[in-house]
């Protein structure tokens, strides 16, 4: 079913090598304040996933262009302009570079992982999933006081996988594969509009999950785990069974589990994971309307994800209210996705790719 | 710059002043800016891109129709 999934493994490396740098540097910086976090978090937030439609766009318009070694330059370059672990103008011009940085190899990532991809969700799905492992792990190494310089590695690392990426498709003539998940009859404006509220609606909701079981070191990886791997096998699955019925399965599916895991970590584990598999239907939905544009599709969910993430900046409701939003707006989630997803299975594979 | 401004500013007048705001606040201000302005980009390049992917979608139809116009003119053998 995959003829080459070998980039696509290569990029769930380079993602999770990406949100190791991004962590640790963050995480260093959670101890100076609520209000210099805040700054910190947010700014990151924003430029990491906001601006990722334009270096889409970008990587469109010069198909050749290596932004992968762009991306890593930035991302060394603001690390060696961040005052580890203190607040102050270093810092935030640091973190600025890293968070471009990030959003322009992310960008390379699903351009890459959907170009090789030969019409499935699974590659881009893949490389999607490779950060939720490097989010812990960089927290983890972040609050362990080691030296910033260490994680020059991973940056030399990400360059050397994006240098051997770059031969598996950048040299040769790169060619976007036809994605069909979407139902033909309803308007591209729909399709694009359910799409974003549809991923913020879930960006949103991933901050409202009650969770009050994690309190070893071993449950953050493991719940950190199965979010990357949900990712992943959502994309799995909606190439075997279909995007509609991987999209009610798992949004409907995971809400009791979500609701009543608070104190139960499998349930809830359980509820994450079905929870995270939705993540790549929604960039399906929009490459199935923007063929020619993967890298403005991929932007376009990611400024929804950060639009998602800004609430939880500045409210902060209480238990019940988040169980009613998650209910509420997994609900409208699930019709919004049955109302725009096509009800007939066909085949989409590589052999329709132009 | 803020909190600089701040400090100089007489304390009963700081509730009044616009500077009365710290440093972190115009910073978070300025992303919120920074967001909007992105906002607007995003709205400008779907609006272009939906309306070429509609008339994409049309183009089959379109095609199919100006082949039967032909069929009609072609003179039969």
């Amino acid at each position: 079913m995959y003829k080459n999934l070998k980039n696509a493994w290569i990029y769930f490396f380079i993602h999770m090598l990406v949100e190791i740098v991004c962590f640790a540097a963050l995480t260093t910086t959670y101890d100076l304040g609520v209000m210099q976090a805040a700054v910190i978090g947010l700014l990151y937030d924003v430029l990491a996933f906001c601006p990722q439609f334009l270096f889409g766009m970008l990587h469109e318009r010069y198909k050749k262009l290596d932004m992968g070694s762009i991306g890593t330059v930035l991302m060394l370059l603001g690390l060696i302009i961040l005052d580890y672990g203190k607040y102050g103008i270093r810092s935030i011009l640091g973190i600025t570079l890293i968070a471009l940085g990030n959003a322009v190899i992310h960008v390379c990532g699903a351009v890459s992982t959907v170009s090789t991809g030969g019409g499935k969700l699974f590659p881009s799905a893949l490389f999607v999933g490779g950060g939720s492992f490097g989010v812990i792990i960089g927290q983890t190494l972040g609050s362990s006081g080691m030296s910033k310089w260490f994680l020059i590695i991973p940056v030399v690392l990400i360059e050397v996988l994006i240098l051997v990426t770059n031969k598996e498709w950048l040299s040769g003539e790169i060619k976007y594969p036809r994605y069909s998940i979407t139902d033909k009859s309803v308007s591209v404006a729909v399709i694009v509009a359910v799409a974003f509220l549809v991923t913020m609606t879930r960006s949103y909701l991933g901050y409202a999950i009650p969770i009050s079981w994690k309190k070893e070191l071993w449950q953050a990886f493991l719940l950190f785990f199965a979010m990357g791997i949900g990712k992943a096998a959502g994309g799995w699955l909606a190439d075997r069974i279909g995007a509609l019925k991987t999209a009610l399965i798992t949004i409907i599916g995971s809400v009791p589990f979500l609701i009543f895991g608070e104190d139960i970590m499998v349930v809830s584990i359980t509820g994450v994971f079905l929870f995270s598999m939705t993540m790549s239907l929604t960039f399906g939905m929009l490459l199935s309307v923007m063929n020619d544009n993967p890298g403005l599709a991929f932007g376009v969910t990611t400024t929804a994800l950060a639009f998602g993430v800004i609430p939880k900046f500045f409210v902060n409701f209480d238990k019940i209210i988040n169980i009613i939003i998650i209910v509420v707006g997994s609900l409208i989630c699930a019709v919004l996705m049955y109302k725009t997803l096509r009800k007939k299975e066909e085949k989409s594979d590589g052999a329709d790719a132009v | 710059m803020g909190q600089m401004l701040y400090d100089v500013v007489a304390p009963e007048e700081r509730d009044t002043v616009y500077w009365a705001y710290s440093h972190e606040e115009l910073i978070l201000a300025g992303i919120l800016l920074f967001v909007l302005i992105v906002a607007g980009i995003l709205i400008a390049v779907l609006v272009k891109v939906i309306k070429n992917g509609e008339c994409k979608k049309e183009e089959p139809e379109a095609d199919a129709y100006a082949a039967a116009a032909d069929d009609q003119i072609k003179p039969k053998e």
